[in-house]
């Protein structure tokens, strides 16, 4: 194969990780953070971590995922900036959502 | 009194006196398809800063939340700009511009990832989102573009026709430049997807990072990539250095640079001619 093509043909052939993504998707409701995470292949992200964190990474929260693929966080004031919601699962995958104030307002009782 | 409500309100209802439309465009050609079509009745505003990609730009939180306020947001599809999957975008704002062909979109081979430029590391992978060279598939983004303005500035004078005229003719262009083109055509980067499919030709793809010498071992690879496809036409997506053109002559090969227009500051679609009247040169 020609050096100066890089597909990764035969390293996706021997990482899953590359077959199947991980999709998440996060909205302020009730005073919650509603986290959604699934695979491409529409399988719950069940095990990993979803870390909440400022723009400039101070990471405000980490909590593990709900196996259901629908993790619930109670909003804190110092999400009030805006944050960016990055989930990783132990296979490797990771996504993130970013929430504006305009967006965590809509969650406020 | 009422005849001073009154009067308000016939002003506010002139187009030239009301406020002009914000709208945000994920990348330059929608903006400028916008500005084209909207002229004083639309503030088009296109966040990316110049020399970036707006490919692979990632908006902070403030910028996003800017572009939330947007009266209307154009974005390409086809996976175009990641970062308008990973936020709330308001979907009666928000506007797909390559809806109409969703179902003709190409899937690249492979994932690529690699790092080059300002914008870090990137993958060439899933769906190609370079729509718009195809001019076909352009014309039907500013038309588009022309419907969501026409729907939230009913009384507004638009002006999506001369456009519409105008990428139909370069389509027709491009398809009489291409039937005389040497194949295959080398480029120095995977953008050209669709133009190769509109207009019948075969172009082999390099991961040259723009406006950067390739390295040694790229000159051999693409000198390697000739013995076995022969070729005589390379596409740039940026002005090459001095370095880098030399390269290319030694090896028998002419640079035409075609920008994709989709930069702060490209010219589109008149950049696409230019680029078309050189490709016809050497047609010749």
């Amino acid at each position: 194969m020609i050096r100066g093509f890089l597909f990764l043909t035969a390293l996706m052939a021997t990482m899953p990780a590359f077959a199947h993504r991980l999709v998440i998707y996060a909205y302020a409701e009730a005073g919650e953070v509603i986290v959604e995470a699934r695979f491409s292949n529409e399988r719950p992200a069940q095990i990993g971590t979803i870390k909440v964190a400022l723009e400039d990474e101070t990471v405000l929260m980490e909590v593990p995922l709900d196996p259901s693929g629908e993790t619930r966080i109670a909003i804190d004031a110092a999400f009030s900036p805006g944050v960016i919601v990055t989930v990783e699962t132990s296979e490797g995958h990771e996504d993130y959502w970013v929430l504006t104030p305009d967006d965590l307002k809509e969650a406020e009782e | 009194m009422r005849l001073t409500i009154a009067l308000a309100a016939a002003l506010m209802a002139t187009p030239s006196l009301a406020e002009p439309l914000k709208v945000t465009a994920v990348h330059n050609v929608l903006a400028v398809f916008a500005k084209r079509i909207g002229g004083d009745a639309v503030e088009v505003k296109m966040p990316v800063p110049e020399g970036r990609d707006p490919a692979l730009w990632k908006p902070g939180i403030a910028e996003i939340s800017e572009i939330q306020q947007s009266d209307l947001i154009l974005l390409n599809g086809a996976g175009y700009a990641d970062w308008t999957a990973k936020t709330s975008l308001p979907r009666s704002k928000t506007v797909v511009t390559s809806k109409a062909f969703e179902n003709a979109l190409i899937e690249t081979e492979g994932a690529v990832t690699h790092s080059h430029g300002p914008d870090g590391e990137h993958a060439h992978t899933g769906t190609d989102p370079h729509t718009w060279l195809d001019f076909a598939q352009a014309a039907q983004q500013a038309e588009a573009v022309g419907e969501a303005l026409a729907k939230r500035l009913p009384e507004a004078e638009l002006d999506t026709e001369a456009l519409v005229a105008e990428l139909a003719l370069l389509d027709a262009r491009a398809k009489e430049v291409a039937s005389k083109l040497p194949q295959p055509l080398i480029a120095a980067h995977p953008r050209y997807a669709y133009f190769a499919r509109a207009y019948g030709l075969e172009i082999v793809s390099l991961d040259w990072p723009a406006g950067e010498d390739p390295e040694r071992e790229d000159i051999a690879a693409l000198q390697e990539l000739l013995t076995a496809n022969p070729a005589k036409v390379f596409l740039w997506e940026a002005e090459p250095s001095a370095a880098a053109t030399q390269v290319l002559a030694e090896l028998g090969l002419e640079g035409v640079v075609f920008e994709t227009g989709a930069l702060a500051g490209q010219d589109f679609p008149g950049g696409a001619a230019a680029a078309l009247e050189r490709l016809a040169a050497l047609g010749e």
